[in-house]
């Protein structure tokens, strides 16, 4: 055994040192034996009981007001392209219960009447009810005929967000496309814009930082951010307030002006588009003017783009009589890609979009006859479930075009009527002026119509934003 | 004239003693005249308990029966009026020879007094030397004298008889042990004084004497052997010192009474208290703390004996008849004085050294620095990455902030502004008093000490873990190794890479605690020690208070069978007392707060100081392996697979070598060796496998639960000194210095450096996670946790918000600070542990988060300005749907912005920088700060504990070649 060190135990330490071991011994004994019994733990949580939990307090948010933007005056861009002209209010039409109207405060928009320099009195219209009053919709249109601008511009007033995806216009030569950014918010916007070309995305320094007051409205040439540009698709972005934008684009045929549209925002890229409201003029309207030098762009277009991957895209066209028309696309990421959508027919189409990647994807639509035509972009529409209304305004031919992407057959309630949508068809229906309601338990996509023989607008039914869900806050 | 003897024999009680003190009397060669025996034994068998020794000797005993609690001087008493009854004239040739039964007379001691006096009409007194009953050749007593002050002094003191006071003759006093005194002067002296009945009662008598014109002689050829003091003998049994010390105050302090001439008595008996208290500072200072309350407590008694004085005063009025010239010169002059305190504390010192020499101490030179050297060296290869950083933060750490005023306001009392701003004051943590200490090392800039603590923490630990084991231990080696295995224990190492400034600072007082205890009990700088040690642990770890109290109660009840007053008297209120008063607030807030139901809430009692860190508890046999906690594998992604595996079983095995040796120690080391191993190890265990289900509150959202680390500490504490017991008693040389080869040995070798490798693998994991960055705390640039802007704007406003959203689940958690965010002192884990029902203010901060976080049409800034909230934080990247939302808000400005977190600043929100209230100390707190001063004056080393050192030892008794192997 190890060696001690000197005798230093006599009898009665013997005796002591023997007892300590024991007891040590037991004691150690008895504690390992406790532990892995692990009674000390059990006694406690047993004695203490469970845990009282963090409490979480689920908070409603007082929902602010619905808030529209609608598109203000419709702008055309004066000869030099120095500055954007309005030429008089567009008229609002309003459905709701409760809506209260007012409008920006600020535009840079000049007033195309005047002779001098003046800011154009003509504001875009802000819409609001509070948000227990339920659905609320407008639509604005303005019917312009004057030597720099003509043609019907119809949209409907957006909720403001900070992502927006105009799909449309040119800016090639005659084809004049102006960016309208409104924000209707107490903070100012800073605005990015972005945009996509045939060619992929275009380098545009002038678009980053855009600043938008609070309550005005910024009109910019596209040309001067993407110049030449046949097939753009612009993506506005913000840091801070979320805005409303749009695109305003006229044409000009040799020296007359013929055609004007108001490209509102689509949502986010995504997988599945459907473009109610594809119109098809009779061949025998379109075929005189395709020829003509200048009238090229009077044949029906679908643009889409598939921003960040490569995609494949599978375009159907719904011909309600006539029988479903679908062809493949390939397109690159961030190449916008055209498509002509010739020799389909007359009537009024559907277009379901499905793509691998998601995209974002809109229509060109031409009425007219030899001496004037009017060109209308219509976006993909955002699907409609539960309950939501729709402005209608007065004019001539207006109708609700309603497109069912879906196999199998919705049935949806217009105005109080049940009407079913077969699958995979589109109904169109005519409406009288003013408030309309639409319905359904699907998604279901629908637009506004006015179509006339040389005038043509559209309108999207938009949705009814779900309110908002309660948040959990747990406060320590 | 030929004196005729009687004899006064004060029974206490009967037995050997009494018989053999009469057959001396019988055994006289002078016949004694009559034998009084006052029996005060109340033992109706003590007739027949002496006859035996009664029917050797001639003298035929007259037994009175005196009441039991009769005093000497009240028994004595009694004997002369039974001796010489009342009107009786007594003659001038009686004297009586006052005897106790506790005293044997040598035969011829009578004659010898009797000659003395016979010889000399004017000695009226005569006193034996006394000798020591157990050691018939160690002098007693042999005249007594008194200082210039009245002190009682001795003149012989209790040392070998060598003659050498064998020409003293006249004496101002002798004892009252074997004291033949002439009966008629006695009577007109009025005997004994009835108040100096335990203590100086002869030596009053004498001076009495003495003051009346007679002689008191010692008369060395007459020898008595004596077995008590008469304090001892009257009381039945062995004084404290304590009281000891109580009685001969007092008794001084009554003589300077009755001795006083008139004028002074009024002065003396006002300054007596003041005085007293003086005194007791005095024995303070000298670590006699014991004596600072019979100090006052005997000034006490003498002012409230003033009637007794009064009488005492009007004897020796009657009887006196000389000047008090005849006491001064028979006094000691204060040279002589100075000179027989210095020969005593000589003496003292002799006899401590003497027992001090069975415990052997390591030399601290050259094991100490080479220990702190290495340690450093390894301090810098685990922890190296912090060394310069300015600040450490992250686990328990946070910026100490505030200045000096701070620091110690917030040691009182926490004001949770968070909770609003009008909020009552909390208790501190005990913990903050501690923080302020530590943080006024560094005044200028409280967070540095921290750092520094830190970065020097293993280094310390070894060298304060090195006098913590040496006061058991008894090898320098040994000593060395264990206390490197603490300051490297995975425990240790865990909480200073979790930041757990708690647990590292108890890790860094356990040793000194436990050192300080195990030597309480020799002296009471060591109580001192061990009171500010235990203030630290139980502050820093408030888990250890239950083990803590048990093993020093259980350290006081084994000690205590032999010095029960300074153990239970002194040892447990100063070590208890100041830690108990400085967690009293906090407890009594806590128990207000339990509402009755204190059994739910015991965690937040003993929750960790400082900000709560959450942890995977470890299982009992990771534990018992030394481990707290194995998130830092977890942490190194090295939780799962063969690897881990085979690293975790390395990593406890480890600790359960060292527990199998330490089993070991339980047969082979020193019995406190084995008791602490085994007591200190299953506390340790015990409470480490509770800790970790006492749960104590919320720390954000996480749930705390108590460290269980500082519990592993003690278990590992407890494991080293049994280790350490084991591989001190093994001996590497013989007694010649040639090296020792055998089974033992190699054993021993191979354990060691078995330990050694195996405690190294846990330093190297733990450096190797702090290298990579996965440890909790990390330096930093800056000491603040929110940023720049907020802590600047804190400069100007103190008390403005930030009101801090982060993500948490499904929703968001909503958090308040103040100023530059919290701060070490500002935790509280009374806070922390909180109730979870919803208050007013959860409610508001509830509402205030939604509306930020959501897009709502309600307004934010009343709830703002009540609550004074001027900035929020959204701990999302900028994307988030909270940031999003907050940048819509007009009210709100932003002020920066980055991945981690998004700042906005609220403009309008008015500040009202009212200094905070911080309620003045409380008496509890005031008792506490007036226990601690007495504390740090008891535990200043003023004189240094004389303990043997292992090495001188062995070079002072070589051993030649004796083989002293005897435990086999």
């Amino acid at each position: 055994m190890m060696t001690d060190l000197q005798p230093q135990h006599g009898g009665s330490s013997l005796a002591i040192r023997t007892l300590t071991a024991i007891v040590s011994t037991l004691v150690l004994a008895v504690t390992i034996i406790v532990v892995i019994l692990d009674l000390p733990a059990g006694i406690i949580r047993s004695v203490q009981g469970p845990i009282a939990s963090l409490q979480s307090v689920e908070v409603v948010p007082a929902e602010p007001d619905r808030t529209l933007v609608c598109m203000g005056a419709a702008i055309s861009l004066s000869a030099q392209g120095a500055s954007a002209l309005s030429y008089g209010p567009a008229s609002d039409v309003v459905a709701g219960l409760a809506p209260s109207l007012g409008a920006l405060v600020a535009t840079d928009l000049q007033d195309g009447f005047s002779l001098e320099e003046t800011s154009s009195p003509d504001l875009p219209s802000i819409v609001s009810q509070p948000v227990e009053e339920g659905a609320l919709a407008a639509t604005s249109h303005q019917i312009l005929d004057n030597p720099n601008v003509r043609g019907l511009a119809m949209a409907e007033c957006s909720l403001p967000t900070t992502e927006s995806w105009l799909v449309g216009g040119q800016t090639t030569i005659g084809r004049q496309t102006a960016l309208s950014l409104s924000n209707p918010g107490e903070v100012s916007a800073t605005v990015n814009v972005e945009i996509y070309g045939a060619q992929g995305l275009i380098e545009s320094p002038l678009g980053q930082g855009i600043l938008v007051a609070p309550g005005s409205q910024r009109v910019l040439s596209l040309a001067g951010l993407a110049p030449d540009e046949a097939a753009p698709v612009v993506r506005v972005t913000t840091n801070g307030a979320p805005i409303v934008a749009s695109l305003h684009y006229s044409i000009v045929r040799g020296l007359d002006a013929d055609g004007l549209a108001v490209i509102t925002a689509q949502t986010q890229p995504s997988e599945l588009r459907v473009i109610p409201g594809l119109y098809s003029p009779p061949e025998q309207v379109l075929g005189p003017l395709r020829g003509k030098d200048g009238y090229s762009d009077v044949v029906p277009l679908l643009r889409v783009l598939a921003p960040n991957s490569p995609a494949t895209v599978t375009i159907r066209v719904l011909r309600p009589s006539l029988g479903d028309v679908t062809t493949l696309l390939e397109l690159e990421a961030g190449e916008v890609g055209d498509l002509s959508l010739d020799e389909l027919g007359s009537g009024d189409f559907g277009v379901v979009i499905e793509s691998t990647q998601p995209v974002v994807a809109a229509v060109r639509v031409t009425v007219g006859n030899d001496l004037r035509t009017d060109t209308s972009w219509v976006g993909s529409s955002p699907a409609i479930t539960g309950d939501s209304l729709f402005a209608v305004p007065d004019l001539s031919d207006m109708k609700v075009s309603i497109v069912n992407p879906h196999s199998t057959s919705v049935s949806v309630t217009l105005d109080g009527r049940e009407t079913s949508i077969p699958g995979g068809s589109v109904i169109a229906r005519p409406l009288s002026p003013g408030s309309h309601s639409l319905s359904s338990l699907e998604p279901v996509y629908a637009v506004v119509i006015s179509r006339s023989d040389a005038l043509l607008g559209h309108a999207h039914v938009l949705p009814t934003p779900a309110p908002q869900r309660s948040v959990f806050i747990t406060p320590r | 004239m030929r004196a005729s003897v009687d004899v006064i024999l004060v029974v206490r009680q009967g037995g050997e003693h009494l018989s053999n003190t009469l057959r001396a009397i019988g055994n006289q060669s002078r016949p004694v005249g009559r034998l009084i025996v006052a029996d005060t034994s109340a033992d109706s068998t003590l007739r027949a308990q002496i006859k035996p020794a009664l029917e050797e000797i001639r003298v035929e005993p007259e037994i009175i029966d005196v009441a039991y609690n009769t005093s000497w001087s009240e028994a004595v008493e009694e004997a002369m009026a039974h001796l010489f009854p009342e009107g009786q004239e007594i003659p001038e040739s009686a004297w009586v020879w006052l005897l106790r039964d506790d005293i044997t007379p040598h035969p011829s001691a009578l004659e010898k007094l009797a000659l003395s006096v016979e010889v000399a009409t004017l000695v009226k007194v005569a006193g034996p030397k006394q000798h020591v009953a157990s050691q018939p050749t160690m002098i007693r007593e042999m005249g007594e004298s008194i200082t210039r002050f009245g002190e009682r002094m001795p003149l012989a003191e209790r040392e070998m008889d060598q003659a050498q006071y064998d020409r003293l003759s006249d004496v101002l006093a002798v004892g009252e042990a074997g004291m033949l005194v002439h009966a008629p002067t006695f009577d007109s002296l009025e005997g004994f004084d009835p108040a100096l009945s335990l203590m100086d009662g002869s030596l009053d008598f004498c001076i009495r004497a003495r003051l009346s014109g007679h002689r008191v002689v010692v008369v060395p050829r007459a020898i008595v052997d004596v077995e008590n003091g008469l304090a001892d003998w009257s009381l039945r049994k062995k004084l404290s010192s304590t009281r000891g010390h109580y009685l001969a105050r007092k008794a001084w302090l009554y003589r300077r009474l009755v001795y006083a001439p008139v004028w002074a008595l009024g002065p003396l008996v006002l300054v007596a208290i003041p005085w007293s208290l003086l005194t007791a500072l005095f024995h303070l200072v000298r670590k006699h703390p014991d004596r600072t309350v019979s100090e006052v407590a005997a000034a006490l008694g003498s002012v409230l004996e003033i009637s007794a004085v009064i009488r005492a005063r009007g004897v020796l009025s009657r009887s006196r008849t000389n000047s008090c010239a005849v006491v001064r010169a028979l006094r000691l002059e204060p040279e002589d004085v100075s000179k027989r305190r210095g020969i005593r504390a000589q003496g003292n010192r002799a006899i401590r050294e003497e027992k001090a020499s069975s415990l052997l101490q390591p030399p601290a030179m050259p094991a100490l620095a080479w220990l702190v050297g290495a340690l450093t060296v390894v301090a810098g290869m685990i922890f190296g990455r912090w060394w310069g950083a300015s600040a450490l933060l992250g686990g328990g750490l946070l910026p100490v902030a505030g200045d000096f005023d701070e620091l110690w306001n917030s040691a009182r009392s926490i004001v949770p502004t968070q909770l609003g701003v009008d909020a009552p004051a909390l208790p501190a943590d005990s913990a903050h008093f501690i923080f302020a200490a530590l943080g006024s090392l560094t005044w200028w800039s409280p967070s540095a000490a921290f750092v520094w603590l830190f970065v020097a923490a293993i280094p310390i630990a070894g060298f304060i873990a090195w006098w913590g084991f040496s006061q058991v231990l008894s090898k320098a080696w040994s000593t060395a190794l264990v206390s490197a295995l603490w300051a490297l224990s995975p425990s240790f190492l865990i909480a200073l890479g979790d930041g757990r400034v708690g647990a590292v600072i108890a890790h860094l007082a356990l040793p000194w605690l436990f050192g300080a205890i195990v030597t309480a009990h020799l002296s009471w700088q060591r109580v001192g020690q061990a009171s500010l040690a235990l203030l630290v642990v139980t502050a820093m770890a408030p888990v250890l208070w239950p083990p803590i109290m048990v093993a020093v109660i259980v350290y006081a009840v084994i000690t205590g069978f032999s010095q029960p007053v300074r153990m239970f008297g002194g040892f447990l209120p100063l070590v208890l007392g100041p830690a108990l008063l400085l967690g009293l607030p906090r407890f009594f807030y806590w128990w207000g707060e339990t509402g009755g139901r204190w059994w739910q809430n015991g965690g937040v009692l003993f929750a960790d100081p400082g900000l709560g860190v959450s942890f995977t508890p470890a299982t009992w046999w990771q534990i018992a392996g030394g481990w707290p906690s194995m998130d830092l594998l977890g942490s190194l992604g090295w939780d799962t697979g063969t690897f881990s595996s085979a690293l975790g079983l390395v990593l406890v095995a480890a600790g359960v070598l060292l527990v199998l040796i330490a089993l070991a120690s339980l047969s082979v080391a020193r019995p406190i060796v084995g008791v602490s191993f085994a007591l200190l190890g299953s506390l340790g265990l015990l409470t480490a496998t509770a800790a970790s289900a006492m749960f104590s509150g919320y720390q954000g959202s996480h749930a705390v639960f108590v460290w269980q680390g500082s519990a592993v500490s003690l278990m590992t504490l407890g494991v080293l000194v049994g280790v350490g017991g084991t591989l001190d008693r093994t001996r590497f040389t013989d007694g010649l210095g040639k090296p020792a080869r055998g089974v033992g040995q190699a054993i021993t070798r191979v354990a060691g450096f078995a330990v050694v490798i195996c405690s190294l693998v846990a330093p190297g994991v733990i450096g190797w996670a702090v290298w990579n960055g996965h440890a909790l705390v990390q330096p930093m640039a800056s000491s603040r946790t929110l940023p720049a802007i907020v802590a600047a704007e804190a400069i100007n406003s103190p008390s403005a918000g930030t009101l801090i959203i982060e993500p948490a689940g499904e929703g968001y958690l909503v958090t308040l600070e103040r100023g530059a965010g919290q701060t070490l002192l500002s935790t509280s884990s009374l806070v922390t542990g909180r109730s979870t029902t919803l208050t007013d203010r959860d409610e508001d901060l509830s509402r205030l988060g939604a509306m930020l976080v959501r897009p709502s049409a309600a307004d934010p800034t009343e709830l703002f300005s009540q609550y004074e909230i001027r900035f929020i934080l959204v701990k999302e990247p900028p994307s988030g749907e909270a940031s999003l939302n907050l940048s819509l808000r007009p009210e709100l400005v932003s002020a920066s912005s980055g991945e981690s977190g998004q700042l906005w600043m609220v403009s309008d929100t008015v500040v009202i920088d009212d200094a905070l209230e911080h309620p003045g100390p409380t008496g509890l707190q005031r008792l506490f700060l007036a226990l601690l001063a007495v504390v740090l004056i008891v535990s200043i080393p003023t004189d240094r504990l004389s303990r043997g050192t292992s090495a001188s030892r062995h070079e002072a008794l070589p051993t030649l070649g004796e083989d002293t192997s005897d435990d086999d």
